[in-house]
């Protein structure tokens, strides 16, 4: 009963693994870039001033002037202040969308000069943003398709997880344990490394990951006991979200409220903390007020914001105490554990690399099964040859993928029309290249070529932008632009580690007669 | 600085406990030696208080859920490095095997 | 023979594929709206609580479809609990209304 248990559990592990493994990888790859967002987008918009030392008032007044001339009709401004992370000033607004004159109600974000004030013009990029969004919408369908993809990857994801546990029975005993060039052994005893050591992770990244778009997979459930409709789920979403207030009154008078008076009164009472944030809501109605968020390393709660409203007397202040409802309180928790925002430099590696230890995992998971497979017999079937090729062209495809999306960024032409699109067209390009190159070549060493190929591209990387910006690795490590000398030393970093893989891989064609018997890599 | 003293506290807690356990112990000191039930549970007990006191000083400076994500996070880079040096170098780490026998000498006495 | 076997074989087992899949998506649901249904004074709070205890579910579903013995007891498990989370969730309404 035990065995066929185990058995069964075993089936289920597998295929649930197999099934949508590129997808998960995929998935895993670049969702953990999302960690660096800000720090990718950033390098992508080299154009960017960083505003060392300007004072959080002289950063408001410049935003304000701009804010007032580019967007007086907006319902909504927010300028971000010079953070560790962001260290420039940015201005943002909701542009209403006008039918007659065929604007679109849309956000826009736009850099400040800190020395001149002016809107500082940059390329057409797609950015960090979207970079991370592809770890969800899948860029070339359409979103819900995305939605709904990405969410039963997490499904099966998840029963891989606890089936995994189930089936892994000494998870104690081989806590520790990795026996390196045992061949299939030692593929299993990674595939354990990288899925037991971050299991918590894990298990919250995938869980959350489907809890998060839980309102669009389980939709039927919000028709049934809310309402159907989009203004019914938009406003169960404002209803679940609903936050708890304490709400005091401040000295400022009614007439006196304005971006200053709020962003002083809210240095008061935060002493600890910078300004990330600054925000008109609502703007020109009778529930206009002002926003001042903080920088949020408090807690994985974070709900550092005060808001300041006009009343009759005085302005009131109302400062966020936590989610209404205690489900609401436990998505919240578990959202920002996977979004990770407040995690500080040191943690955000450690999600970064736990990411890619899931990356590993799924990658290490199918090349243990077409070991398996092409173990069976002297010429695998067809089908599992071209999944094995195609798993090669995937799996060091995608980083090169990206390496290459980077460096669109720094060749395709500045002024080129529809440029950001075209980044996400290289990557995507670059990826089924990969694929392509391993179904039409014959040649054995695939994995060799397509490793030295990826240690090429994230080796290029910093030279480009050495050719082509003023942020080359000597002027940021001159000027102490630690996030751009930071981004260029982990490209070349990333070539180490490929080049590194590629050597060792290189052994099984040169190496001794054992490597021969058996390849390290299928 | 906080960080670093979290991930020596690991460090040496899951070394502790990865000798606690006979394969990896003879995999450190010899092909067939075992270590004695005493020093099993030194060891044991050693790892474990280590990493209970590092979990301790992550709860106690960010808060219990932040300071979890802390603890396991580090924990998850730390047992990485601990699988590497038992792969690749486990003499490094012989001389906890060494120090907890003298232990035992001392103790016997 | 072994043929027919076989193929019958992959039958049951493409059956259960498809129990786990959609009646353990069904069953999430039906159970994310039983426990949206319970009592208490946040009706919407209740209702996040109840997708987010659907994932749970339908992931305990999938297991047990492929735990039990032979496709017929998965197909009877499906049902009985599909039966038993819509007698509930009439129930709950019942009590709602009065």
């Amino acid at each position: 009963m035990k065995a066929r248990f185990r058995q069964s559990m075993g089936w289920l592990h597998t295929w649930s693994g197999v099934v949508f493994a590129w997808l998960l990888y995929f998935i895993f790859v670049t969702g953990s870039l999302g960690y660096f967002e800000n720090e990718i987008d950033r390098w992508m918009k080299p154009e960017i001033v960083t505003s060392n030392g300007i004072s959080d008032k002289q950063a408001i007044d410049l935003a304000m002037v701009q804010l007032g001339e580019h967007a007086d009709d907006a319902s909504q401004w927010y300028v971000s202040l010079p953070t560790s992370r962001d260290p420039y000033i940015e201005i943002s607004w909701l542009q209403p969308g006008d039918p007659e004159k065929q604007v679109r109600r849309q956000w826009y974000e736009k850099p400040l000069e800190p020395n001149t004030g002016d809107i500082t013009s940059i390329r057409d990029t797609s950015g960090g943003e979207t970079l991370y969004r592809l770890h969800y919408n899948l860029h070339y369908v359409p979103p819900l398709v995305g939605y709904i993809l990405t969410s039963l990857a997490g499904m099966l994801m998840l029963i891989g997880l606890v089936t995994g546990v189930i089936i892994h029975r000494k998870i104690f005993a081989e806590f520790f344990t990795f026996r390196s060039a045992k061949g299939l052994r030692s593929w299993l005893d990674i595939h354990n490394v990288f899925s037991v050591l971050p299991l918590p992770f894990h298990l919250m990244i995938t869980y959350s990951g489907v809890m998060l778009l839980m309102g669009v997979t389980m939709s039927k459930v919000i028709d049934s006991q809310y309402g159907e409709g989009r203004q019914m789920h938009r406003q169960f979403y404002d209803a679940s979200q609903l936050e708890e207030y304490t709400t005091l009154v401040t000295e400022i008078l009614p007439a006196g409220l304005n971006v200053d008076t709020a962003l002083s009164d809210a240095k008061q009472r935060v002493t600890d903390q910078a300004i990330s944030f600054v925000g008109v809501i609502d703007r020109g109605t009778d529930t206009e007020h002002i926003e001042i968020w903080f920088e949020t390393s408090e807690g994985v709660e974070f709900a550092s914001l005060l808001k300041y409203h006009a009343r009759a007397e005085r302005v009131e202040v109302e400062i966020a105490t936590g989610k209404a409802g205690q489900a609401a309180a436990v998505y919240d928790l578990l959202e920002h554990l996977h979004e990770g925002l407040f995690a500080d430099i040191y943690l955000r590696w450690v999600y970064f690399l736990c990411g890619l230890f899931g990356a590993a995992m799924i990658a290490s998971g199918m090349i243990i099964w077409l070991k398996k497979q092409t173990m069976k017999e002297a010429t695998p079937p067809l089908l599992i040859s071209l999944i094995v090729r195609l798993n090669r062209g995937v799996l060091v495809g995608l980083p090169i993928a990206v390496g290459c999306y980077f460096l669109s960024n720094r060749l395709l032409p500045v002024d080129m029309s529809g440029r950001a699109a075209w980044e996400m067209h290289v990557l995507f390009a670059a990826l089924v290249l990969c694929c392509l190159y391993c179904l039409i070549n014959r040649s054995q060493k695939q994995w060799l070529t397509l490793l030295w190929g990826a240690a090429l591209v994230y080796f290029v990387i910093p030279l480009a932008n050495m050719l082509t910006t003023h942020h080359g690795v000597i002027n940021s490590l001159l000027n102490a632009d630690w996030l751009m000398f930071g981004f260029d030393l982990c490209m070349w970093l990333f070539a180490a580690c490929f080049g590194l893989a590629a050597a060792v891989v290189s052994r099984q064609y040169t190496g001794s007669d054992v490597a021969k018997k058996e390849p390290l890599v299928c | 600085m906080l960080i670093t003293l979290i991930l020596i506290l690991l460090l040496f807690g899951f070394a502790l406990l990865s000798m606690a356990m006979h394969r990896h112990y003879s995999q450190v000191v010899g092909s067939s030696m075992h270590p004695v039930r005493q020093q099993l549970w030194l060891l044991r007990i050693g790892g474990t208080g280590l990493n209970l006191f590092a979990l301790f000083v992550c709860v106690f400076s960010w808060g219990v859920s932040r300071g979890l994500v802390y603890w396991f996070g580090s924990a998850t880079m730390v047992v990485f490095i601990v699988i590497g040096v038992l792969t690749y170098r486990p003499r490094w780490l012989r001389w906890i095997c060494r120090s907890v026998a003298y232990k035992l000498q001392n103790s016997s006495k | 023979m072994s043929l027919s076997t076989k193929s019958a074989q992959a039958f049951a087992l493409g059956w259960r594929v498809l129990l786990a899949l959609v009646g353990g998506f069904a069953i999430a649901n039906l159970a994310a709206i039983a426990i949206s249904q319970l009592p208490g004074d946040n009706k919407v709070d209740s209702i996040v609580a109840g997708m987010m205890w659907g994932f749970v579910v339908y992931t305990l579903v999938v297991l047990s479809v492929f735990a039990v013995r032979t496709a017929l007891r998965a197909t009877l498990l499906v049902s009985t609990l599909t039966a038993l989370l819509y007698g509930l969730i009439h129930l709950l309404s019942v009590s709602e209304a009065v």
